[in-house]
């Protein structure tokens, strides 16, 4: 199982970040290796649309599912639309959400918020 | 952390210009001692020319979509981009191609498609970010340049840059820009309540309409004062009656004060006056409504939905 | 005789654009009245009209061709505004598309098409010989420049009075455009003149003429008077601060259908021409 989820740092030991589009990576997490991966967030710098930038990227990863704290309509209608299925987490380390993760502890994501940019 | 969740954001707005944000902004900011403040009028900020924060602020400039720039020297006039632009930003005069920068909004079409590579990229400042750290206020302001087309990013680069100095204020107050535009959204998304400041005339009511709407579609809500409603009563009177028909919050009425309009600087105003008096009973109502929505809120606490 | 469009402009809301501009048309015989501020226009609630026509605006956002689409992403990965994305196939993002039209233009297999989106409209009726034209653009829409550009383009007089946006976003750069004369309403207050600096920088950057009139004059801020006097602008009238006018402007009205106030606005108009070194027609 791949799971993915945006971050600030390069750090197991490091939280999620808050915000989804705008972090500086994204990290992935496969439960077979137990090993983690991270890549550089390109969306980061985007002048518009990054929530569709990083919903794209998202889309292109051969993952299971997003963890998220929240998310923007923009990059939500993306990932439904390639029924990636969303997972929603209290702000946390890495290493304690891919725990609850694995005990199936984690909901889906119920509700989208209205970024702080509604336009590109 | 979890402070910041009690933290009540206002934003104030107007749809119509002058009808007295930023006075009422100023005054708000006064009166609910708020620690951390915002102008996010970008391209006609005036809150920093009343609010003297005594350090420099941190100033940035905001880099925006690259523009386009044609070399001459290896331009070959084919015409090929001029048929192209879709924004008309690239003109023909004497034979000879430029591009209008203002007109340009860097979609890069001329660029991928000239046959002579004659196309630059040129990065382009659109605005300055400035965030005034003081030991107990955190202001944050901001300046577009001319003909940016990106207002809307300004603002909210801007109130990325204040949430990250992660500060505690119980009221956080944003001073709106005009309009309903980018910058208006921009400044409304993720705010407790907007604050209308409208003002009785033809024009005032058709705006205020439409800045509703806007509200109510970033789940925001609106409330709303009068400002200058002795102007025309009958028209204050209309204005209410629609605010009462539409379930809309009346916040309160203030008088046309010549003084407040002309003075601007909050030391300079005669506190005793009609307009102040006024004002101290929208704080008053503000802060009981502020109060029972969280009483509700804390009811209704049973699904996590933030 | 050769149009002539002289843009109202403030930098600041509230200070009396729409008041200048509105009763600057309907005081000068054949002219147009444009009101560009498309996200909240106002000015023509002061006309009493007839004929009103609609036109509404449209820009062009990309159709895609399923069975020519051949999966390349080239458009994807043209679009600098993320307004594409592919899963198995491109589909649009239409709240971040910019309608450059850029997609259709990159695309090798002829899979993509351009179809109208409506982001506006612009209405147009008469009052007494003159024209009353309005750009509106819809609530939530990306950018109102389309709509200024086809509200300008709406009008058949010689004589145009364009009354701007506020600010001096790209919206304040199309109204004023290819005007020949900018017309700077300032207020005499702090953040009026900080205000007024900003837009006057604009129009001399785009060699524009400029006049000022200044507007809610209380008799005591000099700042305006003293910057007209040091830079050798123009100033083409002062409207004190008078209830009695703003009561009859906040109830709709305009001061000018007064003689004796339209007259001041003919003479201000008689000041643009000899500014510009023109003569005046129908006289």
């Amino acid at each position: 199982m791949k799971y993915i989820l945006a971050t600030n740092d390069k750090d197991i030991h490091s939280t999620i970040s808050p915000v989804f589009a705008r972090a500086h990576y994204f990290g992935i997490y496969d439960t077979e290796t137990k090993n983690m991966k991270f890549i550089e967030n390109k969306a980061r710098l985007a002048q518009g649309g990054a929530g569709v930038k990083a919903a794209q990227f998202i889309v292109d990863q051969n993952i299971d599912k997003l963890i998220v704290v929240r998310l923007g309509e923009n990059s939500y209608r993306v990932l439904q639309l390639a029924n990636i299925e969303i997972l929603q987490t209290p702000e946390d380390t890495l290493e304690n959400i891919f725990h609850l993760c694995e005990s199936n502890q984690l909901n889906k994501l119920d509700c989208i918020s209205k970024g702080l940019h509604h336009h590109g | 952390m979890n402070k910041q969740k009690n933290m009540t954001t206002i934003v104030v707005l107007s749809g119509k210009g002058g009808t007295g944000k930023t006075t009422v902004s100023n005054i708000l900011i006064d009166k609910l001692e708020s620690k951390v403040f915002l102008d996010c009028d970008v391209d006609a900020p005036n809150l920093h020319l009343v609010q003297n924060m005594s350090t420099h602020p941190i100033e940035m400039g905001y880099v925006g979509l690259s523009k386009y720039k044609i070399d001459l020297n290896k331009c070959i006039g084919c015409g090929l981009c001029y048929s192209l632009c879709a924004y008309g930003a690239i003109q023909k005069i004497d034979n000879i191609y430029s591009i209008d920068t203002y007109r340009c909004e860097g979609c890069s079409l001329c660029y991928v498609k000239c046959p002579a590579k004659a196309i630059e990229e040129v990065k382009q400042v659109d605005g300055h970010t400035y965030i005034y750290k003081g030991k107990s206020k955190l202001f944050g302001t901001a300046q577009t340049n001319i003909g940016s087309g990106n207002s809307g990013k300004l603002v909210t680069e801007m109130r990325n840059q204040i949430q990250s100095e992660h500060r505690y204020s119980k009221f956080k107050v944003i001073d709106g820009p005009p309009g309903i535009g980018c910058p208006v959204i921009a400044s409304m998304t993720n705010t407790n309540y907007a604050l209308i400041v409208t003002e009785p005339s033809q024009s005032g009511l058709s705006d205020l309409k439409r800045i509703i709407e806007t509200a109510t579609l970033l789940k925001t809500t609106p409330l709303v004062i009068i400002n200058k409603a002795d102007l025309n009563i009958e028209l204050s009177k209309s204005i209410q009656k629609y605010l009462e028909e539409n379930g809309i919050v009346h916040l309160g009425n203030l008088p046309y004060d010549k003084n407040v309009i002309a003075k601007n600087n909050l030391d300079l105003y005669d506190k005793e006056s009609f307009f102040f008096k006024k004002m101290d009973e929208i704080v008053y109502a503000l802060l009981n409504i502020i109060k029972a929505n969280k009483e509700k809120e804390k009811k209704n606490e049973s699904s996590s939905c933030n | 005789m050769d149009k002539l469009s002289i843009a109202f402009l403030s930098g600041k809301g509230g200070t009396g654009k729409t008041f200048i501009s509105t009763n600057f048309a309907n005081s000068v015989p054949n002219a147009s009245y444009i009101d560009t501020d498309v996200e909240e226009p106002n000015g023509s609630i002061f006309f009493p009209t007839e004929n009103k026509t609609t036109e509404n605006v449209s820009v062009k956002i990309p159709q895609f061709d399923r069975e020519k689409c051949t999966g390349c992403r080239a458009c994807v990965d043209f679009c600098k505004y993320n307004a594409l994305i592919f899963i198995k196939r491109p589909f649009l993002v239409p709240e971040v598309c910019h309608s450059c039209e850029g997609c259709y233009h990159v695309c090798n297999y002829g899979a993509i098409k351009l179809v109208d989106k409506k982001v506006g409209e612009v209405e147009k009726s008469l009052c007494r010989g003159h024209e009353i034209i309005s750009g509106k653009m819809k609530v939530g829409e990306m950018s109102g420049t389309p709509v200024i550009k086809c509200a300008k383009e709406t009008s058949t007089k010689d004589l145009i009075a364009i009354d701007c946006p506020p600010g001096s976003s790209c919206l304040v750069l199309e109204a004023i455009h290819d005007v020949d004369y900018c017309v700077l309403v300032v207020e005499s207050t702090l953040f009026g003149f900080h205000n007024f600096k900003m837009v006057y920088n604009i129009c001399k950057k785009l060699n524009k003429p400029i006049g000022i009139v200044i507007n809610k004059y209380d008799g005591e801020n000099s700042l305006i008077k003293d910057f007209a006097a040091k830079y050798n602008v123009k100033i083409l009238d002062i409207f004190p601060f008078d209830r009695d006018i703003a009561e009859k402007t906040s109830a709709g009205n305009l001061i000018s259908n007064n003689p004796l106030y339209a007259s001041r606005f003919k003479i201000m108009y008689k000041k643009i021409l000899h500014q510009l070194h023109l003569g005046e027609q129908n006289e």
